[in-house]
């Protein structure tokens, strides 16, 4: 399982990293989505993979999962979501601006 | 009357902090008010130093930070009395010439607040009994200097010159900071009476000449000194009372203060005796040959200036109780003329409309006052007998002679060039001697020059403070013993450590004194003739490339260069950015695996052995090639609005699989919910953006950044697999045993939010709410614009 989970994360890494390299906006907000997601994944996968022992006491026999790990994604998916809607209104309110959804501060894509 | 010397720097300080909204007292009642908290400081400070008059020192402490040895210790001794009567003296002399030499519509109220700054500053500094005081004051006198020659601020040569200043002063302040640093931990104080008991352990410190150094150059910017010494002619773009105060009286004096303050501790050190008197005898000569080459009124004087300081210097350097005597005593002398001729610079440029030598000339028909008045004052600068810079000249002279060394620091020097110190002495009185006529014969003699407004004396009121400081040098040299010897003598006493009883007076006999004074004046005079008319016209040649073009050279060069890596870095591309990142993150991470895996290579720790693969669940297989076939269509359809977002849906919702295997019910929850809210919000400002993203990339780019995420990714993959295979010891046990008897929940997730760090949960709720106040700006910003 550990295998797979790496697998998971470097593949929503690495396509992250792919649409972050785009130079309009939309693909850029796609890609942080992605990256929150890996990096979140990541997280949790630190506290070690467990599987079926959630941290709820008396409900496991072995010893529960990093419950610690799991606090902290808990809070980052909250504040991944306030960063996308933060950028998403960002990459409106340039486009309205500048007439253009390009995320560098020169006007030409090269 | 301990707490009365606390008063004395923050009185002025007090008002300068309410001036600013202080407008409506207008151009006559500012002044007034401020020579009245003035004239309130002097009289409190003559009170609380009357001990000092008969060799007492006063001093008060509060502790403000004891363990790093800072206190608000105030000490006033001989020489802060002399300093305290010249700033306040001399500031009340200043106000009053102001409130006649600047015009009603400048900003007044700023201009007083900033000179009633600069003078609880130079309070501070002459009155601190602790090092780091005096440092704080000491950057306080900076700043309020960088207000005042700022002044005119639409003046570029103003900001250019205030910005100078700053520079140069700051550097020196910093490298007094770090001298005093220095000096104070290796002696284990920073209290000046303390430090000044142990002056023979402190010259035996293995750190003195470092520290010696350091300080030495932080009152060598400040006194003006060369190399340093760039700064003030550059800084007579201020008012003409800026200049008289500042650049005459006080603020040029505070590096020797700083010198008189140290001089019992280090003036007996080899060190002292070269640099100081070496750098002195330099500024000496500089200041009066570029005093020789300028056209300009104030920045004649502002050479003259350097030169007079470049003598005080070396006479504390010479490390003889008479040369301190000789330095004391003509601080109060150059004061005293300095001012005076500032001033009248000042009335000049107001009345002729000029400053510029080739307009002036022949002014003694229109101000006959003046005419007199700068000729007292230029000839007590001279050193012309019966005036006081005379007297002191004459100290001067006799400090030099070898005879006078013979059991000081400088023996040495004087028995193998007995000759030397003489010569640089007399040579620097035939510059001063050159300059003064130049200063007085091109300006109010010789045919009249083009003068662009018509001249006329000066009203009374803007007279009077030179007619006072002229009758002062007059009175001085006719009376010595009673009006300057008492002060003196105190003053003296208090810097060498030592009762002096100088006996001050015109005439000392046919001595070898008077025969340099009397070569110093003809040689003088003689040049001066032979460079006759060179007033107006031709100038001595300049000596090399001067320290304030290298200032500029160094100050462009810097930002030159700033701006070029800038530019180089800071393009303006998040791709640029992305790149850079993550491709230094990719080499490290490779240098570490590369070191790790070879253990020959690097000889890294072993790392802790394998654990056993969790199995792996049903249907796991399938879902990752679902997530990463999913992520890859997001990037394959981003041209594409809504298929783009449903993959990007899809692959949210299978993250949420993920957080259920291993075992975080709540995270899935949590997944699920946030992920469709953001698809609505992807969807909603989807409306708004345009439908495609238009512009083609080249292929090329794309199969490079293709090639260039993949690295990333499988990177990425390697690393979390190597981590995840170790044990790991994780905090969290503390939380599980403690959820259910500490806080009274079995979901040890929940407690860790609300309670075990609920301050993160805060912290998060605080990230929300910024981020929502963000959106609706943005939002509310455009349908304004709109």
């Amino acid at each position: 399982m550990e295998l797979l989970v790496a697998v998971t994360i470097g593949g929503l890494f690495a396509a992250a990293t792919f649409m972050l390299l785009r130079p309009s906006s939309f693909p850029v907000v796609l890609g942080t989505i992605l990256v929150s997601h890996g990096i979140n994944l990541l997280l949790v996968a630190m506290g070690r993979v467990r599987l079926g022992s959630a941290p709820i006491l008396s409900s496991t026999t072995g010893p529960p999962a990093d419950p610690l790990a799991q606090a902290l994604v808990l809070t980052a998916i909250v504040i991944s979501f306030g960063m996308t809607a933060f950028l998403l209104v960002l990459a409106y309110r340039g486009y309205q601006r500048a007439e253009s959804d390009s995320v560098d501060l020169e006007a030409d894509h090269g | 009357m301990r707490l009365s010397l606390l008063v004395i720097p923050i009185l002025p300080m007090i008002l300068a902090g309410l001036l600013p909204s202080a407008g409506r007292l207008g151009h006559r009642g500012l002044p007034l008010v401020c020579g009245a908290v003035a004239s309130v400081t002097l009289l409190l400070a003559l009170r609380v130093a009357a001990p000092a008059f008969s060799g007492h020192a006063v001093t008060a402490t509060i502790p403000w930070a004891p363990a790093t040895g800072l206190n608000l210790t105030f000490l006033v001794d001989g020489l802060s009395l002399l300093f305290l009567l010249l700033i306040l003296g001399i500031g009340l002399l200043v106000i009053a010439f102001a409130r006649f030499y600047l015009s009603p519509d400048e900003n007044l109220p700023r201009f007083y607040a900033s000179l009633m700054l600069f003078m609880a500053a130079m309070l501070g500094v002459v009155t601190a009994g602790n090092l780091l005081l005096l440092v704080v004051f000491w950057e306080l006198t900076s700043i309020s200097s960088f207000l005042l020659i700022g002044f005119w601020d639409r003046d570029p040569a103003a900001r250019s010159g205030a910005y100078q200043s700053l520079i140069v002063t700051g550097i020196g302040g910093l490298a007094l900071l770090a001298g005093v640093l220095v000096l104070g931990g290796a002696a284990g104080t920073f209290d000046i009476v303390a430090l000044a008991a142990r002056g023979a352990e402190i010259r035996a410190l293995p750190e003195m000449p470092v520290a010696l150094g350091l300080i030495l150059v932080g009152a060598f910017t400040k006194s003006a000194q060369v190399p340093f010494h760039f700064w003030l002619p550059s800084a007579m773009a201020a008012p003409t009372p800026v200049s008289a105060y500042l650049h005459s009286a006080t603020m040029v004096k505070a590096g020797i203060f700083l010198l008189a303050r140290l001089w019992t501790i280090f003036a007996a050190t080899e060190l002292w005796f070269y640099a100081v008197t070496g750098f002195g005898a330099a500024t000496m000569l500089v200041g009066g040959w570029g005093a020789l080459r300028h056209t300009d009124l104030k920045r004649l004087l502002a050479y003259s200036t350097i030169s007079q300081l470049g003598l005080i210097t070396m006479l504390y350097g010479l490390g003889t109780r008479e040369a301190a005597l000789a330095a004391t005593f003509h601080i109060l002398n150059h004061a005293s003329f300095k001012a005076a001729l500032f001033m009248s610079a000042g009335i000049i440029d107001h009345e002729a409309g000029t400053r510029d030598f080739a307009q002036l000339g022949g002014l003694r028909r229109h101000l006959p006052r003046m005419t007199i008045l700068v000729g007292i004052a230029a000839a007590s600068m001279a050193g012309i007998p019966p005036l006081n810079g005379f007297m002191s000249k004459e100290l001067f002279y006799e400090a030099t002679l070898p005879a006078h060394m013979a059991d000081s620091i400088g023996a040495s020097l004087g028995a193998s060039w007995p000759w030397l110190l003489p010569v640089v002495a007399v040579l620097g009185s035939t510059l001063t001697m050159a300059y003064c006529l130049r200063l007085v014969i091109g300006t109010f003699f010789g045919p009249e020059g083009p003068y662009p407004q018509h001249p006329h004396e000066p009203p009374a009121g803007m007279r009077a403070p030179v007619e006072l400081l002229a009758t002062f040098c007059v009175a001085v040299g006719f009376l010595p013993g009673l009006i300057a010897e008492p002060l003196i003598a105190t003053a003296t006493s208090a810097v060498v450590g030592a009762h002096v009883h100088p006996h001050l007076a015109l005439w000392h006999g046919l001595n070898p004194a008077l025969l340099m004074t009397l070569i110093g004046l003809s040689a003088g005079a003689a040049l001066y003739a032979a460079r006759r008319g060179s007033a107006r016209r031709a100038l001595p040649p300049r000596l090399g490339r001067t320290a304030g073009e290298l200032y500029d050279v160094a100050i462009h060069g810097m930002m030159d260069s700033a701006r070029a890596l800038t530019s180089r870095y800071q393009t303006g591309r998040l791709r640029t950015y992305i790149l850079t990142i993550l491709g230094l993150l990719l080499v490290l991470a490779g240098w570490h695996a590369w070191h790790a895996s070879w253990p020959g290579a690097g000889g890294a720790a072993p790392l802790p052995a394998r654990m056993p693969m969790t199995a792996v669940p049903r249907g796991a297989m399938v879902i990752t090639v679902l997530t990463i076939a999913g992520a890859a269509s997001v990037c394959a359809l981003y041209r594409h609005r809504w298929p783009s977002i449903l993959a990007l849906g899809l692959v949210g919702a299978l993250v949420a699989i993920y957080f259920a295997w291993m075992s975080a019910p709540d995270l899935v929850l949590t997944q699920l919910l946030v992920e469709s809210v953001t698809t609505i919000l992807v969807v909603l400002v989807l409306y708004f953006l345009p439908r495609k993203t238009r512009d083609r990339e080249p292929r090329l780019r794309l199969i490079l950044d293709g090639a260039f995420a993949l690295l990333v990714g499988v990177s990425a993959s390697a690393v979390i697999y190597a981590i995840l295979r170790r044990p790991f010891e994780s905090i969290s046990s503390y939380h599980i045993a403690n959820s259910l008897e500490g806080a009274g929940g079995g979901n040890v997730v929940n407690v860790i939010l609300v309670d075990f760090r609920g301050y993160d949960t805060l912290g998060e709720i605080t990230v929300l709410s910024i981020a929502a106040i963000g959106v609706l700006a943005l939002v509310q910003a455009g349908r304004r614009t709109t």
